[in-house]
């Protein structure tokens, strides 16, 4: 999902082996036919860098005992270090009810990713908050709209690296938000996105 | 003392901010079951009467303690909802000569809305 995590390097085979520190080279200069050195790469857990990504994919919501299908853009920025990532993510949702409106979702609202659990597979969560847009069919232009808040659940897995930091991903989430004022006060939403990250 | 006085503007402070949180969330329009309903009941009237191009009924509930409500009561929406476009047709609701006042509309009233039984 991100770079920057601990890495193990393992040196070329070079007419001098690598050392490890120069008070090792004073006191145990390593002879010219000894194997590889592996040396643990391990970035400063203080350096926070930048934290950002775009995914785009597609929705699948259940809404007011209706279904909804629509696609995803969402951003996020903020920043990260050897171990987690977290910002403020923006998404926006579009689409249609299978009934016939058109829907809209905007939310904003604070996210997290831990660290691997797998190799190249990052969970992540969050929160947000939002509105809950439906389009009038009986005067186009207007819409009804509600209040929307929630939780989510993301999974991500590493596709691609892109030069030297970037990379692609698939993403998958699930949410729950609660709808203030609604027939129904809870609507489901779970997507699948692909993502880039700078 | 001075430390008394802050953390009771801290207080405060929090306090206004949770109350503009949820007069935020209390002041959305809301989506009502009857809107939602004649909305649905709209939509599935213009795809099977394309003919009709706009329809001359209103969703729309507001007004204090909801003075304005939509012409299709959830009943008569439900009823469009449920029949087939052949069925609308043969109900002549494609048509809009063949509707009737709202049954809940007081004269004069010029408020009108498909047949459904």
């Amino acid at each position: 999902m991100f770079a920057g995590e601990a890495s193990s390097v393992a040196a070329a085979p070079l007419p001098n082996a690598p050392v490890a520190s120069p008070a090792e080279a004073k006191s145990d200069p390593a002879p010219a036919d000894d194997p590889p050195v592996v040396v643990e790469v391990q970035p400063s857990p203080r350096r926070a860098r930048w934290f950002g990504t775009l995914r785009a994919g597609a929705a699948y919501r259940w809404a007011l005992r209706e279904s909804l299908v629509g696609g995803v853009f969402e951003g996020e920025l903020g920043a990260q270090d050897h171990r987690l990532a977290g910002g403020v993510r923006l998404r926006v949702e579009a689409g249609k009810m299978r009934a016939g409106l058109p829907y809209q979702v905007v939310t904003i609202g604070p996210s997290l990713w831990l660290p691997p659990i797998a190799d190249r597979l990052r969970v992540g969560m969050g929160l947000e908050a939002g509105a809950f847009l439906l389009s009038r069919r009986s005067d186009p232009g207007a819409v009804m709209w509600t209040v929307a808040w929630g939780g989510r659940l993301d999974a991500a897995v590493d596709l691609a690296r892109v030069g030297t930091t970037g990379g692609v991903y698939f993403a998958v989430n699930v949410a729950a938000q609660a709808l203030t004022a609604a027939p129904f006060p809870v609507t489901v939403v779970t997507g699948a996105a692909f993502g880039y990250r700078p | 003392m001075t430390t008394v006085r802050k953390r009771a503007r801290r207080y405060l402070q929090r306090l206004a901010l949770a109350a503009a949180a949820l007069l935020v969330l209390m002041a959305d329009g809301g989506i009502s079951g009857d809107e939602l309903q004649c909305e649905l009941a709209v939509d599935h009237l213009l795809t099977c009467c394309p003919e009709l191009g706009t329809v001359g009924v209103s969703c729309v509930r507001s007004g204090c303690g909801g003075a304005m409500v939509p012409d299709l009561d959830e009943s008569r929406a439900d009823c469009l909802r449920s029949a087939s476009c052949e069925q609308l047709r043969a109900l002549g609701v494609c048509e809009v000569a063949t509707w009737e006042p709202r049954p809940s509309c007081l004269p004069p009233c010029m408020a009108k809305v498909p047949r459904c039984q």
